[in-house]
This record gives structure tokens, C-alpha cells and sequence, in this order.
């Protein structure tokens, strides 16, 4: 596991650890399947901070991880190994203060099986949404997540394979919905919408599978204060790159 | 025909009358068959094995069989009731119980006059009518074969002992009722000198043992002689079979007893014991009847597990034991059991650690008469979990006593000799091209390239050797050689990281490392894998059709249920005898074999229609098969595909730079039918080429991409389609190794018929094995597990047919229709043809698409009418219509047309399809392609394409020269689309008739015209104006104008149709008729003839658009070409050339004049070609 670099100075002044803990905590937030191309948590102020994974991983490879920033650079990369991971005892990963602030994007490779039996939050940081690729919460139809529209992002095109979904904004009043004048793409029954940005919107849904036509436009959080637009450079790195070595884990192969 | 259930209300009940004797005389045998109820919806079978039947076939089959359905209740007390009938004569009639849910009934075919025979049955539970079908066959005459003959043995590789003779065996076809006894054979030299040999049946045409043998297994012994390839004139034996010939008598044997501790065996030179319990290979062994090896319990089978754990198959008290093959030259004894841990009670059976038992073996010893040797044909399964369980050493203990000199054999080069010490001495093959041979101590003593597969370990009594086939191939490999024995390691005991080697590079990755390398084996591919690969490749999608999804399938894979089968010879000589048994234990490598001549293997039909190697007349073709075929193998060699789980598969995509292979699908089992491909062109050819390929790919293919065992305990599921373990079921191409990804039982990605070719040819009985005791046990009566229903792919004949398109899913039909066709002429169980049934109703009746071998074993062994009228349709409306052609049972949506047209043209001779055949066979072109390939070009080809082609090839040859072998152009008279749009002449296009005779001019056209109606002016040979029409908007069939007789000379027919708006069809008249344009377009590709009008040549120049054109003789030899839309040009002169244009649009400079044929065509006069519309 790379080896991240540690800001001694700033934590010997310890001039940012009470500031790390200016912020409430975040809740003890409900856990919810989801499968997302990408998980994205924003870290404020450099502090020591957790990726943990709870859930069952039914694959007996177990699933892999990789976490990175938006320079670029490898935070962690590693497999999560096959079993179950309960809350009492997660699949923890500690991430240590490096002198470096920003978001980062945590990816998840495995099977659809191994990605819907994590549950997130995947971190203990204060905000973490979640989006790209073909998304799924599941059969969890409680799951109501909130979003927002980034800077600049005035409309923004979803798609419900096989199934239908609803779009409400803050006061609750429907703004879109595939039954009503939807469109059509392969599968996928789709919604076009105006969204306003920094404005908050809620997702309903039924279906199993469901997926955004706007590019790097529609991020999920469970909680209106855990919503952040991740940094666009997240999504220029080629973290597929980033991971050259073999794991200490899986180096007797 | 329809020969499944019908609904109620089927007219006129059976006849009521007593049974004439003629009807016991038809009925042979009645049997009744177990059939398992597991189709959720009920049905009534009711099926003949063949519709068109002889004289030949002797005795026929039909099976009435029933599934009552869920909640349909039990079949107890359910009869069927048929009748066979010859028009209105009552031919037989009978009863029988369907309480096991199928009845066989075998029935008199000889005694039959010709004719239909229409049967019909009735389901009945008691006196109610349940259910009713019928069916029919036809008797047709046929005349019988030569009864006796000679068929030379030819042994490709030649026999490798000068001074003494060597097993060989051979499988031996013969056409149908040709050769009823296996006893009315025998084997002679050159000079007529019968030899002795021994004979098995193989396949047999029919159900029954009364029906004529249509493989024959045959071993004898071959004295020494060199190849027989490549000069293919060296005969040594020769094959005579007739019903006065009998083989003489060995006058050595090999003997086998049984004795209450297990099976003795003596084959005069050796003697041993194969023991009942504690099987540990050879026991008790003497040479000569002298005790030469100890007889050690702990000997045998073993291997030992990352945690040390030893497991044996001697451990194993309840081994099955059983002759398999017995006769005086040759004999089999296979043993079946666990490989058990020492010091356990062998009781506990888990997919990981602990364990009792901890995999299996399939071990076939094979003793042949006056040998001081026997071949070990050994099979390991895993029974495994992969990511949790490892092997330190997988081997053979091989005890002798008192051993102080080792020697190995080395390839090109003199074998290493060295002292035995305390500790031993081992040479291990590290990788394809080093080998290190050490002291039990680690030290270091010699290294080399490559091992030649055998070592030798001289006792204080004899001489132990073993000689293992294809060592380098298939490394890592270890010999070890101890002062008390001889190991074989499978796996080595000294195994080790070749740390030079980055085993992510894109030339590397494709080898494997992870599984080849290593103190201990482990089958787990890393994750890094699938970075690489998205590294490689910059994509890092993981879907099933991305390159990244690949080793994601191969990270998720289990190698539970592969196998490893290793193919060695142990040898024992007299103590000072090293130099004979170093020619023993080298002859074991050549491997030689014996084959039937080529023309007599094709002429028998038994591996079906292809015609034999044919280099003098068929210079291009053979070329292009070799170019293409060997060019894959030799690509394979670059790419560094060796190892002992890579030996060696097929593959889908490309290469695209020197060593490096496309990674999506980088590997494929057979899922374009692959595996039969160098099976089929040894057999026809003899080039022992071929059997190296083919054996090395069979092997692998058997052993570790189909599927040997499964423990239901075991929760692993497969990344893609989440399926686990299904014994018999073959791999697709989804997981980057070849054990990974998805598999199925019934699908089009099976090549079951190369498994059954492949012993047909080579008696292998573990091929077999997995063709019958797997596959078929698995699809006959393990159609209940819950994986089968994953692994069964014939969803489309379920009445919901398959979601998406029902053509695509067509081809996992007709492919398992190919394949249990076969398989039913292996083992001619009755309980295939109530699988075959429902697939040959859907084939017939739905979709006939091409995929494998359907089509062929539907013409070649069923003899459907309705089939081959299907067939001779379709080629007739693709002639006319090319790709639009309407192609309603999907018989074009095939990678292999030329096959399509090779089929009706052996239907059919006097119809040329073989013409079209060659023509779409487009041996030219492809000549070029296989040289690409030969040469390693990147991006030569897609592999799956080769065979695609190569397959095929063969039945167009046989095509051709069943024909004739003439394949002129002029013989194809076949409507052409007609050239519209000359932009040179305000899109008229130009048509010049000639009349030699007076009367009206009718002038027809076929095809359909758009809206706007397409304008005809008619110009009579004084050049005035006779005719204007328009031709209204509709589809015609034909639409037809009369002109008036304006006196012989000729007329010119201006025609302006619309680009894309109008699609019609020349010739318009039976008159000579040409075009004349330089620049045109066509609704679809078309061929065209055009000559010089004198005996000088002219200079014709063609440029498609964005298209392919190619200028070829009459007798299709290519002057010209280009499939980039370059400009082709050749000199042509009065015997014409035929350009064929494939693209929309063309030009031609000078202007050009076209015709349908040589017969058509004629110079127009210039007045008119300068005639204004």
C-alpha cells in the first residue's frame, strides 16, 4: 500500500486538530446498497480519516478498491476480501493525514453481487455522494436520495432500464417522471429536466438499474448536507493507471 | 414433417386386425427406457432416427417418448399405440407401456420395399387418447458397396524403432454397408504379409450390432520405417477386409487376470500387478519374470497440498477397477479414485482445507504385447476451491531399488548423465525454454533449453525409465530421480519464480505466469491482471464485451473441476540396457500413428463430406488451408502459448503487434467450432501436422475446458452468468484463461464432434469418456440440476423463444442439433433422439442456421426431403436476390456461405451450385489472406475466422469435383440487378438488344419500382423513337411491354430509374443484351461479363466506390482485384472476363460494355452509342 506523507508540522502545532474537529460529525446515517461507477467523499480539512466497508462480499476473490484524488494520485488500492463485513466489525482502511485537502473518488471493482452487498457510507468524511456508469440501489425502494445540479449544469438526462422513476424538487413538487412524456433510449426510459444549480432534488424509482445521459451531472447523497459536486478532475484520472503494483495481499501469486 | 405432438382430433383411429407375421419381422426389438420428467410442459415424441433409410441401414429406430409436465401426474399406466403404414397398406402395428417414459422400438429396414412410410401413434392412459403424433421415413434404393478391399495404413510420423516394431493404432472408416464383422479384417505389409492385429468397433451406421461398422479401431505392430509425409509414397500396411479374411493369430499376447488383490498383467516381456486396493500404478513388477521393482505401498499417484499434507491414490480402499479394452495385442486398465491424505480415515470430502480427499484420478495403463513398457494415460481433476487451496507437488513415486545413475534426455543434444547421491538429482523444465538440472541439495549442475521428456534411473536390478510427451510444451515439469526411485512431478517439487519475467507486459500476459510458475501452484489469476489489461488496452470497463471484463471473468473463476491428463510411458530394460531403453523412451516422443488412406477416408462419408488432399489440382486452396492453419499455429508459438494449462487453446480476435494478441477474448475454447479443424484436415490430408495440432488442442480442450467435477457444497459462482459447475459442459471465451468465464451443454460455442472425430481417429478412450460418461450422461439424465438449465442454451425452442433477436439465439439450436447427431451415431442411445427431435423440428421448420455442423449431419445423416428443398430454394433465391434475399430460416446468417452453396451442389450436381461455391469460396482472395497470416501480420485476421472458412473448404472442393470440377462462370445463369444512373447520359442508362429475327420485341422487367415510376424509351434499329412507357411504382414480377417489330438490327432501351428508389433485374429480354455506361449504380452486387470485340485485347478499367471489384476468367482465375475501392484494370480479349462488383456505385473508363452472359454479349454499333434518350 503506497505509503501516504505525513504533515508534521501542521499536526506538532496542532493548529488543525482541534479544527478537525470544529465540524459536527456527520449523523449515523442509514445504510444503503449502491452501486455507482464512482463514490465520492470531499475532505475539508487534512485529518486522519477511515474508508470502511460494510456488507457482506459474496465473491471468494473478494472485490478490489482504489482510491484517488484529484492530482492523481493512488491513496489506496487493495481487495476487500470475500465474507461479510459487519458494522461491528467493518473492512477498515485508515487513511492518514497527508498535508493535502480535495475530494476523492473510491472505486469499487467486482461483481454487481460484491458492489450491492457493501452499504455506504464508505467513509467516515463529512460529505459523500455517489454517481457514473449504470447505478442501482437495489430493491431498497425507501431509498430516496437527494441531489443537486453542478456549476453550470442547467438540464440533465436520466434513464430507468426497464422500470420508471420520478424526479421532486425541494417542495416536493414532481418535475419529471418517465410515465409522463418520457422519452425512449434502447431500454432505458428516460426524463429530460431543468434543474437550477445549487437548488436540492429528490429521486424516486422503480427500477432496478438506472443511469445519467449528462456527463458528470448527478450525484446522490442520502442527506441534503452530504451533497457536494466532486471535482472534475476526479474524473480525468485514469485510475486504472494508477495501480502498478501487485498488493503485499496478493503478492505470494 | 412433422414429427412431434399434434393436437387432439387427428383423423381415423388404428385398424383393428391381428398381426400378420411380416409385422414381427418389421418390429425387431421393443424396449423400454428410463426417461426423466423434467420439461415443465407436456409433450408426445414421436421420432424415426432417420428419415431417408436403405437397405444398408439394416435395422432403424424410431422412440416414442413422453414428458408429462408439471403437475401432469406420473407416466404409470400410459401406452403408446402406433402404426406404420405404406400408403394404405398396414405395414406393422403395436403396443407398448410408457411407464419409464420412452419406448424404442428397432425395426426391419432390409425387408422394406422403397417408398414413404408414414407412422402415426397415439398417447393413451387406459382406453383415453391423451396425446397423438406422427412422423414418416423413407426407403430408398441404394447399391451396396464393395464388400472387400484394401486400404492402405500409412504412418505419417513413420514407426521409431529400426530394429524391432511399435504399437500403433488407428481408426479406420468404412462406407455404410461395407463391412459388417470387426472380425473380417486384417492387417498386411507391402508384401502381403499378414501381421497380427486387433480390432474394436468404434461406430457402427446404425442402432444396432447387425448394422455395418462405420469406425473401426485397429492396433498392430509397425516395424521401423521412416514418415510417411511428406512425400506421401512409403506404404508399409495395407488394411483387407472381406468376409473371407480373418488376422492371424499373435504369437505373443498380453494377458490379463484377475486375482483377488487386483488385475495381473503379463505381456510376455513385462509382468505387473494393478492393485484393488492400495493402487499404486504398477505393483510387483518383473521383467522377464524376474522381480525388478519393489512393491511399495506408498508408490503411485500423489500430491501435497500448502500445508504439507500428503494424499495418495493408494490411500484410496474403494478404487474402481475395470479392463476397459482387452485383446491380444493391446489392453486398458483403468482405475478411478480419490487421492486420499495419509493418516486419515478418507471419510471427509471438503472443497478446501482440511480434507480427506482431495482430487481425483482417472488412470488408463495400457500393456501391449511383448513390450517391456506400458503407457500411462493419467487424468488429475481438481475438486478444489482455487482461491484457497494450493499445491506444493503433484507426482508419481515410482519405486526401484539401488539406483546410482540418472540420465535425462535433452532435445538436440546428448542426454546428462550424472551419479545419484543421497539426495537425489532433478532436472525441472522451468519455462518452455530452460531447464535446470540440480542436486537434491539446491546445487546446480547443468542447464539447458529443453528437456526431451524423459529420464532414466539405473537400479542395481533393471533399468527404470519414463518418457512424458510434449515436456516443454506442457512445463513446468520435474523429473527426480532418488536412490529408491524415479519421481514424475506433474507439478514440481522444485518449482520457482522466473524473476526475469514481467508477467503483466502485454507479450507476457497472455502466458499465464501465475498458474506456471511458483514454489507452489496456484490457480487464483491476481487481480493485477485486470489492471493490466485496462492498462494495456486504456480501457477499464468491465463489461462482458470490453477487454477488461476478461480477467474480471478470470479473477471470479474456479478451477475446480479441470483437469490435467499427462501421457507417459514407463519403461523397464535389463540392467546395462541403457541404449535400448533410450530408444525406447525417445520413440515414445514421435508418437506415431497409423492412418487410413485419404481418398478412402473421404470416399467413406464417415467424417462426412470433404474431399482429400489434392495439391496437384487444387494448387490455391491447399495452400491457402496450410497458410491459414499452420500460420495460426506458428503465431501461437510467438506469442509463447506453452504451458501445462495454455497447450493449447483457440483463440477469438487478433494479433496485433509481433507476440502480442488482442486481449478481449484473448482465449477461446471452441465457440466457432474450432476443435474439429485439424481433425478433419489430418484425416484428409495425412500431414502429421495436424495431429500435433489437433491432439494438443484436444487436450487441452478435454482436460481444462470442459468441466469434470463439481461439489455441490461449493457456494462459487462464475463472474459471468453466475453459474457454478456442470460436469460435460464446455467453456465459451469470457475469462482471459481457458477455464474461465461461462460454459454450456447445448450452445453454439460446443465442439463436441471434434472430441468423437478425434477418437474415431486415435482410439484416445479418455476423449471418449468425456464425450459419453460427461456430456451426454450429463444431458440425458442431469436435467434436473439447477445448473443445467444456465448451461442449456436451446431457449429458443421453448414456445416463449428467446428475448431479443430469435435469429441470433438460432444458432445454440442448430449447433447442438449438429452435435447430438453426432453423438448419436457414437453411442446410438434412444434417449438422444428425444433430444434430437424437437431440434430437428425447430431446424426445419423455424431456423436453419449455419452454426457448426448442422447442415451437414441433417443432408449427410438424417436425409430430410424437406431440408434439402429448403436448401436448393434458398440458394436459388440468394442467386437471384443476393443479401436481399428475404432468407426467412436464417440460412444465410452464416459465416460460411460457401458451405450453403456447396451442400445444394452435392444435393443437386447438375444444378452448379458448386459454381457459387467456389465463387463465394473466393480462393484468390483468401490465398492472400492466409499468406497475412503465415506471415504474423497484425491484424490479418480475426482467428475465430479461420475456421470459419477452413472448415468448409473441403466439402467445396468435394463439391467441385463431384460436379465435374468445371467452374465456369457462363454455367451461372442468374439474374443480375440492372445498372442504372449513368450520370454520363442524364442518368439513362443505355441497352442495346440485338434482333435476328423478325417478330414483336417482348420486353419484361422484374423488381420493384418507387413512386416516381421509372421511364423506358425504346429505340428501333432505324434509330427511331418505337416505344415510351413508364413503368408504374409497385413490386413486378415481371412487369412486361410489348414493342412493336421494327425489323431485325438494334434497338436501343434507355431505362432512368432512381438511386436508391428503384431495384430491378436484368436480363429484360431472352435477346443478346448489353449495357453500355461509364458510370452506374446497382441496388446490390452484381457479376457482369464483357470481352474485347475483336481478337485484339482491349484495356478495360473499373473503379468502385468505396467497394471491392474483381476481374476474374470464365474458370474464376483472378486478373484483378481490390476490396478498397481502387481502380482495377486488365487487358481483355474475345474469351471475356467477368467483372464482379460489390459496392454502389461504379465507373468505367472508357465506357464499358456489360452483359449477363458470354452468350449475351455483342458489340453494339457506334450510331448507337451515340443515340440520345
Amino acid at each position: 500500500m503506497p505509503r501516504m506523507t505525513w504533515c508534521a508540522a501542521a499536526l506538532a502545532a496542532g493548529i488543525l486538530a482541534p479544527l478537525a474537529w470544529a465540524a459536527p460529525p456527520p449523523p449515523a446515517a442509514k445504510r444503503y446498497n449502491v452501486m455507482a461507477g464512482g463514490y465520492y467523499a470531499r475532505e475539508t480539512q487534512d485529518q486522519e480519516w477511515r474508508l470502511t466497508l460494510v456488507g457482506e462480499i459474496p465473491s471468494l476473490p473478494g472485490a478490489y478498491v482504489v482510491v484517488h484524488d484529484a492530482h492523481g494520485r493512488l491513496i489506496h488500492a487493495g481487495c476487500i476480501p470475500q465474507g461479510k463485513h459487519p458494522p461491528e466489525k467493518p473492512y477498515t482502511v485508515t487513511i492518514k493525514p497527508d498535508g493535502i485537502t480535495g475530494d476523492y473518488r473510491i472505486i469499487i471493482i467486482g461483481h454487481q453481487d460484491d458492489m450491492l452487498g457493501l452499504q455506504v457510507p464508505f467513509t467516515d468524511l463529512p460529505q459523500e455522494v455517489y454517481g457514473g456508469g449504470s447505478m442501482s440501489m437495489g430493491h431498497d425502494y425507501t431509498a430516496k436520495p437527494y441531489f443537486r445540479a453542478p456549476e453550470g449544469v442547467t438540464k440533465i438526462k436520466l434513464g430507468a432500464h426497464q422500470g420508471q422513476m420520478q424526479i421532486y424538487d425541494a417542495d416536493n413538487k414532481l418535475i419529471a417522471d418517465t410515465r409522463k412524456g418520457g422519452g425512449r433510449e434502447k431500454y432505458d426510459n428516460t426524463i429530460e429536466f431543468d434543474v437550477t444549480p445549487g437548488m436540492t432534488y429528490r429521486f424516486e424509482r422503480q427500477t432496478m438499474y438506472f443511469r445519467s445521459y449528462t456527463p458528470n451531472a448527478f450525484f446522490l447523497a442520502f442527506t441534503p448536507d452530504r451533497w457536494f459536486a466532486p471535482d472534475p478532475k476526479l474524473m480525468e484520472v485514469k485510475w486504472w493507471e494508477l495501480v502498478k503494483e501487485t498488493p503485499p495481499a496478493d503478492a505470494e501469486k | 414433417m412433422k414429427h412431434t405432438q399434434s393436437c387432439l382430433g387427428l383423423a381415423a383411429g388404428l385398424l383393428l386386425a391381428a398381426m400378420p407375421a411380416a409385422w414381427a419381422a418389421f418390429d425387431v426389438r421393443t424396449t423400454t427406457v428410463d426417461w426423466d420428467q423434467v420439461e415443465p410442459k407436456k409433450s408426445f415424441t414421436v421420432f424415426v432416427e432417420r428419415e431417408e433409410l436403405s437397405a444398408l441401414d439394416r435395422i432403424s429406430r424410431m422412440i416414442f417418448a413422453v414428458q408429462v409436465g408439471t403437475g401432469g401426474g406420473k407416466t404409470d399406466g400410459l401406452t403408446v399405440h402406433w402404426q406404420v403404414t405404406q400408403g394404405a397398406t398396414l405395414v406393422a402395428r403395436n403396443t407398448a407401456s410408457l411407464a419409464k417414459g420412452l419406448v424404442d422400438v428397432m425395426f426391419n429396414v432390409a425387408e422394406l420395399k422403397p417408398g414413404r412410410y408414414d407412422v402415426k401413434a397415439e398417447l393413451r392412459q387406459g382406453d383415453k387418447v391423451m396425446d397423438q403424433g406422427a412422423t414418416f421415413f423413407r426407403v430408398v434404393d441404394a447399391k451396396p458397396p464393395a464388400q472387400k478391399g484394401r486400404v492402405a495404413l500409412n504412418l505419417p510420423r513413420g514407426a521409431p524403432l529400426k530394429g524391432g516394431a511399435w504399437p500403433v493404432s488407428t481408426g479406420v472408416p468404412f462406407p455404410k454397408g461395407a463391412l459388417g464383422s470387426e472380425k473380417n479384417v486384417r492387417v498386411v505389409k507391402a508384401d502381403g504379409t499378414p501381421v497380427p492385429c486387433q480390432t474394436i468397433v468404434r461406430s457402427r451406421w446404425g442402432c444396432a450390432p447387425e448394422t455395418s461398422i462405420r469406425w473401426l479401431g485397429v492396433d498392430f505392430q509397425a516395424e521401423g520405417a521412416p514418415a510417411w509425409w511428406p512425400e506421401r509414397k512409403d506404404t508399409r500396411y495395407y488394411l483387407e477386409f472381406g468376409p473371407a479374411v480373418a488376422a492371424p493369430a499373435a504369437p505373443v499376447k498380453v494377458r490379463v487376470e484377475e486375482t483377488p488383490d487386483g488385475l495381473a498383467v503379463d505381456t510376455g516381456a513385462l509382468q505387473f500387478l494393478v492393485r484393488r486396493k492400495g493402487f499404486n500404478l504398477l505393483d510387483r513388477v518383473k521383467l522377464g519374470g524376474r522381480d525388478i521393482a519393489l512393491s511399495d505401498p506408498r508408490a503411485g499417484l500423489y500430491l501435497e497440498d500448502h500445508e504439507g499434507s500428503v494424499y495418495r491414490a493408494a490411500n484410496d480402499p474403494n478404487i474402481l477397477l475395470s479392463v476397459e479394452e482387452r485383446g491380444d495385442l493391446r489392453a486398458v486398465i483403468r482405475a478411478e479414485g480419490w487421492f486420499v491424505k495419509d493418516g486419515s480415515a478418507g471419510e471427509k470430502l471438503n472443497y478446501t482445507l482440511p480434507t480427506d480427499k482431495l482430487c481425483r484420478f482417472i488412470t488408463r495403463i495400457e500393456a501391449c504385447a511383448g513390450r517391456p513398457w506400458v503407457r500411462v494415460l493419467n487424468t488429475w481433476v481438481l475438486t478444489f476451491d482455487s482461491h484457497t487451496v494450493r499445491l506444493r507437488d503433484v507426482g508419481w513415486t515410482l519405486p526401484i531399488e539401488g539406483v546410482t545413475r540418472a540420465e535425462f534426455g535433452v532435445e538436440g543434444g546428448d542426454p546428462l548423465a550424472r551419479p545419484v547421491g543421497e539426495k537425489g538429482i532433478y532436472l525441472i523444465q522451468h519455462t518452455p525454454d530452460a531447464f535446470a538440472l540440480e542436486d537434491g541439495a539446491g546445487q546446480g549442475l547443468a542447464k539447458g533449453a529443453r528437456s526431451a521428456g524423459w529420464a532414466l534411473a539405473s537400479g542395481r536390478h533393471a533399468i527404470l525409465g519414463v518418457s512424458h510427451r510434449e515436456t516443454w510444451q506442457r512445463f513446468p515439469k520435474e523429473f527426480e530421480i532418488l536412490p529408491d526411485g524415479l519421481r514424475l512431478h506433474i507439478w514440481p517439487a522444485h518449482g520457482r519464480v522466473n524473476p526475469e519475467i514481467d508477467q503483466y507486459r502485454h507479450e507476457q500476459i497472455n502466458r499465464l505466469w501465475y498458474a506456471h510458475q511458483g514454489r507452489e501452484l496456484n490457480l487464483a489469476m491476481p487481480w493485477q491482471y485486470f489492471f493490466a489489461t485496462a492498462q494495456i488496452t486504456g480501457n477499464p470497463s468491465t463489461g462482458i464485451y470490453s477487454p477488461g471484463g476478461m480477467p474480471i471473468g478470470g479473477i471470479h473463476t474456479s478451477a475446480m473441476g479441470m483437469a490435467v491428463t499427462s501421457d507417459v510411458m514407463l519403461l523397464f530394460a535389463e540392467k546395462g540396457a541403457e541404449s535400448a531403453a533410450r530408444d525406447q523412451a525417445a520413440g515414445w516422443q514421435v508418437a506415431p500413428h497409423a492412418l487410413p488412406d485419404t481418398a478412402w477416408t473421404c470416399a467413406s462419408l464417415a467424417a462426412g463430406y470433404m474431399h482429400p488432399y489434392s495439391p496437384d489440382t487444387m494448387k490455391a486452396a491447399e495452400e491457402t488451408i496450410e497458410d491459414a492453419v499452420k500460420g495460426y499455429w506458428e503465431t501461437q508459438d510467438a506469442c509463447g502459448e506453452y504451458g501445462m494449462w495454455l497447450y493449447r487453446p483457440w483463440h477469438h480476435s487478433f494479433l496485433v503487434e509481433a507476440g502480442k494478441l488482442t486481449l478481449y477474448r484473448l482465449y477461446n475454447a471452441t465457440h466457432h467450432y474450432e476443435s474439429i479443424m485439424p481433425w478433419m484436415l489430418y484425416a484428409r490430408s495425412g500431414d502429421p501436422f495436424y495431429l500435433t495440432q489437433g491432439a494438443a488442442n484436444m487436450r487441452l480442450l478435454t482436460d481444462v475446458q470442459v468441466q469434470h467435477y463439481n461439489d455441490p457444497a461449493y457456494p462459487h459462482r462464475e463472474f459471468w452468468a453466475r453459474q457454478g459447475r456442470l460436469v460435460g459442459s464446455t467453456k465459451h471465451t469470457n475469462g482471459f484463461c481457458p477455464w474461465g468465464g461461462d460454459h454450456a451443454v447445448l450452445a453454439h460455442l460446443t465442439c463436441y464432434g471434434g472430441m468423437m472425430l478425434a477418437h474415431y481417429l486415435t482410439g484416445d478412450l479418455r476423449w471418449r469418456e468425456v464425450v459419453v460418461d460427461e456430456w451426454q450422461k450429463t444431458i440425458l439424465t442431469d436435467r434436473r440440476n439447477p445448473e443445467f438449465s444456465r448451461a442449456d442454451r436451446t431457449d429458443a425452442l421453448s414456445p416463449t423463444g428467446v428475448a431479443g433477436n430469435p435469429r441470433e439465439g438460432a444458432r445454440d439450436v442448430t449447433n447442438a442439433l449438429g452435435e447430438v447427431i453426432d453423438l448419436y451415431q457414437m453411442t446410438y442411445d434412444p434417449r438422444v433422439l428425444a433430444l434430437m427431435a424437437p431440434m430437428m423440428d425447430y431446424f426445419l421448420n423455424k431456423f436453419m442456421r449455419p452454426w457448426g455442423m448442422p447442415v451437414h449431419n441433417v443432408v449427410l445423416f438424417y436425409g430430410s426431403e424437406q431440408a434439402k428443398k429448403q436448401i436448393l430454394e434458398s440458394v436459388e433465391e440468394r442467386r437471384r436476390l443476393k443479401d436481399k434475399a428475404e432468407d426467412p430460416k436464417a440460412f444465410w446468417y452464416t459465416h460460411a456461405p460457401h458451405e450453403n452453396f456447396a451442400l445444394a451442389s452435392i444435393l443437386n450436381p447438375a444444378g452448379n451450385a458448386h459454381i457459387d461455391a467456389w465463387l463465394a469460396a473466393s480462393v484468390m482472395q483468401r490465398r492472400s489472406w492466409a499468406a497475412q497470416i503465415r506471415k504474423q501480420v497484425p491484424h490479418a485476421t480475426a482467428f475465430c475466422a479461420v475456421p470459419d472458412y477452413i472448415l468448409y473448404l473441403p466439402r467445396v472442393m468435394y463439391a467441385v469435383f463431384q460436379a465435374g470440377g468445371e467452374l465456369s462462370l457462363s454455367r451461372l445463369a442468374t439474374s443480375q440487378p440492372l445498372l442504372i444512373g449513368d450520370t454520363a447520359n442524364a442518368g439513362w442508362v443505355r441497352c442495346v438488344l440485338r434482333k435476328d429475327k423478325p417478330g414483336a420485341l417482348p420486353l419484361q422487367i422484374f423488381g420493384t419500382v418507387g413512386v416516381a415510376g421509372v421511364k423506358v424509351k425504346v429505340f428501333g434499329p432505324d434509330n427511331k423513337p418505337l416505344v415510351e412507357t413508364t413503368i408504374p411504382s409497385g413490386a413486378h414480377a415481371p412487369f412486361a411491354w410489348p414493342v412493336p417489330d421494327a425489323g431485325v438490327g438494334e434497338y436501343v432501351v434507355f431505362i432512368r430509374a432512381g438511386d436508391n428508389k428503384d431495384s430491378m433485374y436484368a436480363p429484360i429480354s431472352d435477346l443478346p443484351e448489353v449495357y453500355v455506361t461509364s458510370y452506374w449504380s446497382q441496388h446490390m452486387e452484381c457479376r457482369y461479363f464483357t470481352r474485347s470485340p475483336g481478337e485484339a485485347t482491349v484495356r478495360i478499367k473499373v473503379q468502385p466506390h468505396k467497394g471491392s471489384a474483381t476481374v476474374m476468367t470464365d474458370d474464376q482465375t483472378v486478373l484483378a482485384s481490390t476490396d478498397k475501392g481502387d481502380e482495377v484494370s486488365c487487358d481483355v480479349g474475345p474469351k471475356g472476363v467477368w467483372v464482379l462488383l460489390k459496392t454502389r456505385y461504379a465507373h468505367a473508363n472508357p465506357p464499358i460494355v456489360l452483359s449477363y452472359s458470354p452468350d449475351r454479349w455483342f458489340a453494339p454499333s457506334e450510331e448507337k452509342l451515340r443515340l440520345k434518350p
